[in-house]
């Protein structure tokens, strides 16, 4: 016996899943944007201020990865090419020195060495997100090719 | 999308509301009236449901011609 049987036809489930949909960007961009402006905020020793609101961004950054990952899904409208990786992952550095530049600028007002702190970072943050989003190309491609061979398998089966 | 015109006819001469069909069909009004109305593209399924209650084939309630608007 089904306990919980869905109340909505299929029009509605749309909505519903539209309506989710958005709530759930709304949440992970509204965390992101919170610890970026905790960290910015807080300064460098953040850790205890932003660990709820991180933890959470980082169970739906992985839920939403993964997900799609394992259905062999990249995104709607960026290709899945090392060029397109290499661009987000450049703009992730950049953004992420510039929030550390002015961190440190704010704490010890001295620009060169603030400027040299958020050089590294960004490097360190392009790097990081060059490998893992190249490893995630990989683990897709892999995924997908596998998803179209067994579809086609099926196919000549009958 | 275009107003479904063969589906309001079929309930007529069943003599059905949009309420009655909906409920036989297993669907809510506004999700019935959005079909009518050609704001809703629905499944094979709910379609098939829909001409099963009216007693008419698919090409019936859901061909349209290629003729352009």
């Amino acid at each position: 016996m089904k306990k919980w049987k869905n109340k909505l036809d299929e029009m509605q489930e749309q909505k519903m899943l539209r309506i989710e949909h958005n709530g759930c960007w709304l949440a992970f961009w509204g965390l992101a944007i919170a610890v970026m402006a905790q960290i910015m905020y807080y300064g460098p020793d953040c850790a205890n201020e932003i660990k709820g609101e991180f933890i959470v961004f980082m169970c739906l950054a992985c839920y939403i990865a993964i997900g799609c990952v394992i259905n062999g899904i990249w995104d709607r409208k960026l290709a899945p090419s090392w060029k397109v990786n290499l661009c987000t992952s450049l703009i992730a550095g950049v953004v992420s020195g510039v929030i550390r530049f002015i961190i440190n600028y704010r704490e010890y007002q001295m620009a060169a060495a603030g400027a040299a702190v958020g050089i590294f970072v960004g490097i360190s943050t392009f790097a990081c997100c060059f490998i893992l989003l190249s490893i995630a190309l990989f683990i897709y491609k892999w995924r997908e090719n596998r998803l179209e061979n067994s579809v086609e398998d099926e196919k000549t089966d009958k | 999308m275009a107003r479904n015109i063969p589906i309001k006819v079929a309930r007529a001469e069943k003599d059905m509301t949009q309420k009655a069909l909906a409920e036989a069909v297993g669907i809510s009004r506004q999700t019935m009236n959005a079909i009518e109305q050609g704001e809703y593209n629905p499944t094979i399924k709910l379609c098939r449901a829909i001409c099963r209650v009216l007693g008419k084939s698919l090409d019936e309630l859901f061909w349209e011609d290629e003729t352009p608007e």
